[in-house]
C-alpha cells in the first residue's frame, strides 16, 4: 500500500505493508515535487470558467501517478491519497436529530448541491444523550480529477482522505482535544477536534507564510486567530477546555514556534503508535503522521482511553462505487499476479511430470537381456540336473584306488594282502561308511598284523579299524580279516 | 450490508473480463494436465519400478546361471547322453584290452526307476598287479562322468582278480 500526501509545497510518499502481526511496516518514505498547486489552480479555473477539466493527459494529475510509478512499483499496490484540509469545501460537525435535518445542515455549510460534492462522515459522538456527526465535504471535480488520472495510469486509488483525520489517527489519542494548525506558503487552516462533538475547521489565510512575512506583529495575528478559534470552538464544542494547545504542522517550524504566542499553547511533539514500524528518529516522526495515518484507516488500534460514546470511521471521500472499482482492480491485479505464478508453477510441474514420464518409460527390459534370460530359462533345468549328477557322483564314488594306495603305503614289509574289497556298491548308510574296506592280510608274525591295524587306525583316511578275526593257515601264516571305515579322503 | 450487495452486484463483471477468463481457462487446463500428468507419472513410476525389479531378478538369475554353467564347463567329467553309454562301455573295454587285462565277465546291472539318470555295470578282469593298478588309476572314458561303486581284488595264481561295479551318469 502506498500513500501520497499532496501538500502545496511538496508531496510525501509512503510505501508500507502490514506484517502478519498487524504491524504497519514502512518500507519507503520520500518527498517529491508538489502537485497540489496544479490540482488546486486548475480546478479553481475550471470551476470559475465552467470548462471541462483536464482535457488531455498533460493537463490532468496523470504526471503525479507517472512520477509515483517511477519511484515505487505500483502494480499490485493500493494507493491512498491525503489532501490538505484547505482543499475541502467544508469541515464541520452538527447535531444529528434526523438524517434529513442533518443533510440540510450539511448543505447549508457547503452551499452546494449533493451532486456537486462528495462527503465523508468519519466521527459520530453521542455523549450524554446528544448526537453529533462530523462531515467532510469536497468538490467532486477534485476527486474526479484524481480518480480519472488514476484510472488512466492503471492505479488502484483506494482512498482520498483529509489530512486532519489522518493526523488524528496517527496520534491515536481520540480522547484528547486537538487544535491542528497547518501552515503553507499561500494557505493555512486550523482544524479543531473534541471527542464530545467532532471536528470543525476554518481556513486562516492570514497565517500563510507569505502573508506572515508582510506583517510586523506576527504574535498579535496569531493571538487574534487563536481567540477566534477558541470562540468558535466554544460555540460548537459546548464544554471544550480553554487554551487547548496547538499542534503546528509547518516546514521549518523553528522560527515560527519561537514566537511568544506559542510559549503557552504549543502541543508536545507526538510519536507514531507502536503498531507502526518505521526507521525514523522520534523527533521527525510527526512530519510523517499524515501519510502514515491514512494507511491505518482500516485497522483498529487499541486505545484503553477511547471514549465509549465515540465512533470513528475512515474519512474516505471516494464514492463507494469508485472504492469498489479500485478494490476490484486491486483484486484483479492480485488474482492475475498469483494466477501467473500458479501458471508458471503448474507449467513447471507439467514439464517435470513429462520428463519423469519419459524417463520412466525408458526403463524396459533390453531385448538382449530378455533373449539371454529366455535361453537360460530353457536350459536351467538341464544345468541343475547335471550339477545334481556331479554332486551325486562325488558322493557315490568310493575312491578305491586312493584307499588301496593308502593301504599299501601303510603296509609293513612282512605283510601281504590276499584280498581287498572297497566300497558297498553305492550304498551310503552309516553302517556302509564304517565298513568301507574289507581287507584280508597275511603275515608270519601276528604282531606285524596287529601293528598294521594300529598304523591304519592312526591314518586319517580310515576310521573304525577293526580286526574281525585272525586265523592260521596250514603253512603257519597268520591271516587276519580287517574292516575299515571311511575317514577323510585326501 | 449495502457494500456487500454492491460487491455481489459487481462480482460477475470481475470474471467476465476477457483476460480474467483466459487466466481461468489456462489454469483449468493446466490443473487438468498436471492432475492427469501426475497420475500418469505415478503409474509410470510404479511400472518402471516393477520393470527394474524384474531386470534385477533376471540379472541375478543370469548371474547364477552363469556360475552354474561355469561349474559345468570347468568340470573334468560330465554326464553323458543315454545314447553315448555304449560308446563309454566300448572305450572302457578297449582300455582293458589295451592294458592286456583279461576280461572275465561284464554285465549291466538291472536299473531301477530311481536310476534313470545313471547306468550301473559290473566288470571282472584279471591281470598283473601293476597293469591292474594302471588301469584303475586311469579308469575313465573321455570326459564321461563315472563313479566306482565297489572294487574287490583277490590274489589268485600270481595274478590279481578284480571285480568292480561302476556307474555311468546320464544326462
Amino acid at each position: 500500500m502506498i500513500s501520497l500526501y499532496l501538500q502545496p509545497d511538496k508531496t510525501q510518499i509512503v510505501k508500507a505493508r502490514f506484517k502478519k502481526d498487524h504491524t504497519l511496516y514502512v518500507t519507503h518514505a520520500t518527498e517529491i515535487q508538489p502537485y497540489y498547486n496544479d490540482l488546486n489552480s486548475k480546478i479553481s479555473k475550471s470551476i470559475n470558467s465552467g470548462e471541462d477539466l483536464f482535457q488531455d493527459e498533460s493537463d490532468g494529475m496523470a504526471p503525479l501517478f507517472q512520477e509515483l510509478k517511477r519511484i515505487v512499483p505500483t502494480q499490485y499496490e493500493e494507493v491512498y491519497i491525503v489532501l490538505p484540509d484547505t482543499l475541502f469545501r467544508s469541515i464541520n460537525c452538527g447535531d444529528f436529530l434526523s438524517e434529513e435535518e442533518y443533510m440540510k445542515f450539511v448543505q447549508s455549510k457547503t452551499g452546494k448541491k449533493d451532486d456537486e460534492v462528495y462527503y465523508s462522515f468519519p466521527i459520530i459522538s453521542s455523549p450524554g444523550g446528544q448526537k453529533k456527526k462530523t462531515f467532510y465535504a469536497i468538490n467532486r471535480e477534485i476527486v474526479n480529477a484524481l480518480t480519472d488520472a488514476a484510472q488512466m495510469e492503471n492505479i488502484s486509488l483506494t482512498s482520498i482522505e483529509p489530512a486532519s483525520m489522518a493526523y488524528l489517527r496517527s496520534a491515536g489519542k481520540w480522547e484528547k482535544e486537538y487544535n491542528l494548525l497547518q501552515i503553507f506558503d499561500d494557505d493555512a487552516s486550523i482544524v479543531s477536534y473534541s471527542p464530545i462533538a467532532g471536528i470543525f475547521s476554518f481556513n486562516v489565510p492570514d497565517l500563510a507564510k507569505k502573508n506572515l512575512e508582510k506583517i510586523e506583529d506576527v504574535n498579535q495575528v496569531f493571538k487574534a486567530t487563536f481567540s477566534l478559534n477558541d470562540f468558535t470552538a466554544e460555540q460548537i464544542f459546548t464544554s471544550i477546555n480553554t487554551n487547548v494547545p496547538f499542534t503546528v504542522l509547518v516546514d521549518e517550524p523553528d522560527s515560527l514556534l519561537s514566537l511568544e504566542v506559542f510559549q503557552d499553547r504549543l502541543a508536545e511533539p507526538e510519536r507514531l503508535p507502536a503498531c507502526v514500524d518505521i526507521d525514523l528518529a522520534e523527533n521527525h516522526q510527526q512530519e510523517w503522521f499524515i501519510p502514515v495515518g491514512t494507511l491505518l484507516q482500516n485497522i483498529e488500534i487499541e486505545n484503553e482511553f477511547m471514549p465509549s460514546y465515540l465512533n470513528i470511521y475512515a474519512a474516505n471521500v471516494l464514492p463507494e462505487q469508485t472504492q469498489l472499482n479500485a478494490k476490484f482492480r486491486q483484486w484483479k491485479h492480485m488474482t492475475k499476479k498469483y494466477s501467473r505464478l500458479l501458471i508458471v508453477l503448474l507449467a513447471i510441474v507439467a514439464v517435470v511430470e513429462t520428463a519423469g514420464i519419459i524417463y520412466f518409460s525408458t526403463i524396459a527390459i533390453s531385448p538382449q537381456l530378455q533373449s539371454d534370460y529366455d535361453a537360460a530359462q530353457k536350459n536351467t533345468k538341464d544345468v541343475d540336473e547335471e550339477i545334481k549328477l556331479l554332486a551325486a557322483a562325488k558322493k557315490e564314488h568310493e575312491y578305491p584306488v586312493e584307499a588301496f594306495k593308502e593301504l599299501l603305503s601303510n603296509r609293513p614289509d612282512a605283510c601281504g594282502f590276499s584280498s581287498i574289497s572297497v566300497g558297498n556298491n553305492g550304498t551310503s548308510t552309516q553302517d556302509s561308511a564304517e565298513k568301507w574296506v574289507h581287507l584280508t592280510a597275511v603275515a608270519s608274525d601276528p604282531l606285524v598284523l596287529q601293528n598294521f591295524a594300529s598304523t591304519l587306525s592312526a591314518d586319517e583316511m580310515f576310521s573304525h579299524v577293526t580286526m574281525n578275526k585272525m586265523d592260521t593257515d596250514p603253512s603257519g601264516f597268520k591271516i587276519a580279516d580287517l574292516t575299515l571305515g571311511k575317514g577323510k579322503i585326501k | 450490508m449495502n457494500r456487500l450487495k454492491l460487491i455481489l452486484k459487481n462480482l460477475p463483471s470481475f470474471w467476465k473480463e476477457k483476460d480474467m477468463f483466459m487466466y481461468i481457462v489456462v489454469l483449468v487446463i493446466l490443473f487438468i494436465l498436471t492432475f492427469f500428468g501426475g497420475s500418469k507419472l505415478i503409474l509410470s513410476y510404479n511400472e518402471a519400478m516393477e520393470t527394474q525389479q524384474e531386470i534385477e531378478s533376471m540379472q541375478n538369475f543370469l548371474k547364477e546361471w552363469t556360475e552354474k554353467t561355469s561349474v559345468l564347463n570347468n568340470a573334468e567329467y560330465r554326464p553323458v547322453k543315454a545314447s553315448q553309454v555304449d560308446s563309454v562301455q566300448t572305450n572302457l573295454l578297449f582300455a582293458l584290452q589295451a592294458n592286456q587285462l583279461e576280461l572275465v565277465g561284464f554285465r549291466a546291472m538291472p536299473s531301477t526307476k530311481k536310476e534313470e539318470s545313471s547306468r550301473s555295470f559290473e566288470l571282472d578282469f584279471t591281470g598283473s598287479y601293476e597293469i591292474t593298478m594302471h588301469f584303475l588309476e586311469n579308469f575313465h572314458a573321455k570326459d564321461a562322468l563315472i563313479s566306482i561303486q565297489g572294487l574287490k581284488m583277490e590274489q589268485s595264481k600270481g595274478k590279481i582278480k578284480t571285480s568292480m561295479q561302476y556307474k555311468v551318469y546320464i544326462k
